[in-house]
């Protein structure tokens, strides 16, 4: 894994931008998905993406569904109207932030 | 290969065994190590249910479920504070405030009735029975809900917010504790009408507190709970 790090601060990013590609996804689908995407470069760890989860549901970002799969019940987290918002202001700052380190490691470099 | 079922009831015991109480927060790792598990087989059909469920386990890190269960406590500490406000905001309407403005007004002149040399204790002494009288309610009805789960057999961190109310009556207990200081005792003046009317306003809003938590929030909590948990009336 790189540096986790530089990650963790992104971690709630990272969870709604998923959710606004995917739809609904459950907690195990997000950690195969994060390490298909960055081919195993980033790893969500357990004990970090539940809590993260359960952090934005609580602040009304994330509605959940639950469906009986496979003898089990499954929790699915989706992203309510104020979390589709909360998005794309969350999404501008991190290219804000990915654009001033660019600034700052290789001042030539510029993406537009 | 998938789980059956009597493994899923063994994960339940697992999460159980790692003081995961609560039925919300043991559904979900349930899913999670049952799906971590049909993962390991995809690649190793040979491994035992036992090893692969300890695999899986180890990848929460030394605590295991610890930070986990903590963190969705005070997340759902959180969800209940916003329900609490969500219904202040709803009780907080305009008839409502000039029902509580209008109590303050009344309340003031009564504690004037009081004779001065009595009057801040007799105040702090109001603040303490109703501290007292909110302490049996919880007692009471923490029982009643103990009852229920293990009737049950099932837990929900938002239920067990419903029925401890928020620990609001530890927060009401710090009001008197704190006008009991000396410094207090002896520096506000209880002969001045605006002090009167700001122990009125807080008296009023102490009740309007307990009122909200201890009665209109039990009382909506199914129904809060089948909105928190979609899995509430489903559950098996």
């Amino acid at each position: 894994m790189g540096n986790s790090k530089l990650y963790k601060g992104s971690l709630n990013t990272i969870i709604l931008k998923l959710l606004e590609e995917q739809g609904k996804m459950y907690g195990y689908e997000i950690t195969q998905k994060v390490k298909e995407l960055t081919k195993g470069e980033l790893k969500i760890t357990e004990g970090a993406l539940y809590p993260a989860l359960h952090k934005l549901e609580a602040e009304g970002l994330l509605d959940v569904e639950v469906a009986k799969v496979d003898n089990r019940l499954r929790k699915y987290y989706k992203l309510t109207e104020q979390g589709e918002k909360e998005t794309i202001n969350r999404l501008a700052e991190l290219e804000d932030f990915i654009r001033s380190m660019q600034h700052l490691v290789n001042p030539d470099w510029s993406i537009t | 290969m998938k789980l059956s079922k009597d493994q899923i009831q063994e994960l339940y015991a697992f999460t159980r065994k790692h003081y995961v109480e609560h039925y919300d927060l043991q559904t979900e790792l349930v899913d999670h190590l049952a799906n971590g598990i049909e993962a390991q087989w995809e690649e190793q059909p040979e491994r035992t249910f036992k090893d692969a469920c300890l695999r899986e386990f180890r990848k929460f890190g030394i605590g295991g479920f610890e930070k986990v269960i903590r963190k969705r406590q005070n997340a759902m500490s959180r969800k209940y504070w916003k329900i609490i406000l969500r219904f202040y905001a709803e009780y907080f309407r305009l008839p409502k405030i000039l029902l509580t403005l209008g109590l303050t007004v009344v309340l003031a002149p009564v504690f004037t009735l009081i004779p001065l040399a009595y009057r801040y204790e007799s105040i702090i002494g109001l603040y303490f029975a109703l501290v007292l009288g909110l302490f049996y309610i919880q007692f009471k009805n923490r029982a009643n809900n103990e009852l229920e789960m293990v009737k049950y057999g099932k837990k929900w961190v938002l239920k067990d917010q419903i029925y401890t109310y928020g620990n609001v009556v530890m927060i009401v207990n710090l009001v008197p504790i704190t006008l009991n200081f000396r410094y207090f005792r002896n520096n506000i003046p209880m002969d001045h009408m605006p002090v009167l009317l700001a122990f009125a306003f807080l008296t009023v809003a102490i009740c309007i507190l307990s009122y909200v938590t201890f009665y209109i929030i039990p009382q909506k909590a199914e129904e809060l709970l089948a909105e928190t948990y979609p899995e509430y009336n489903m559950a098996p």
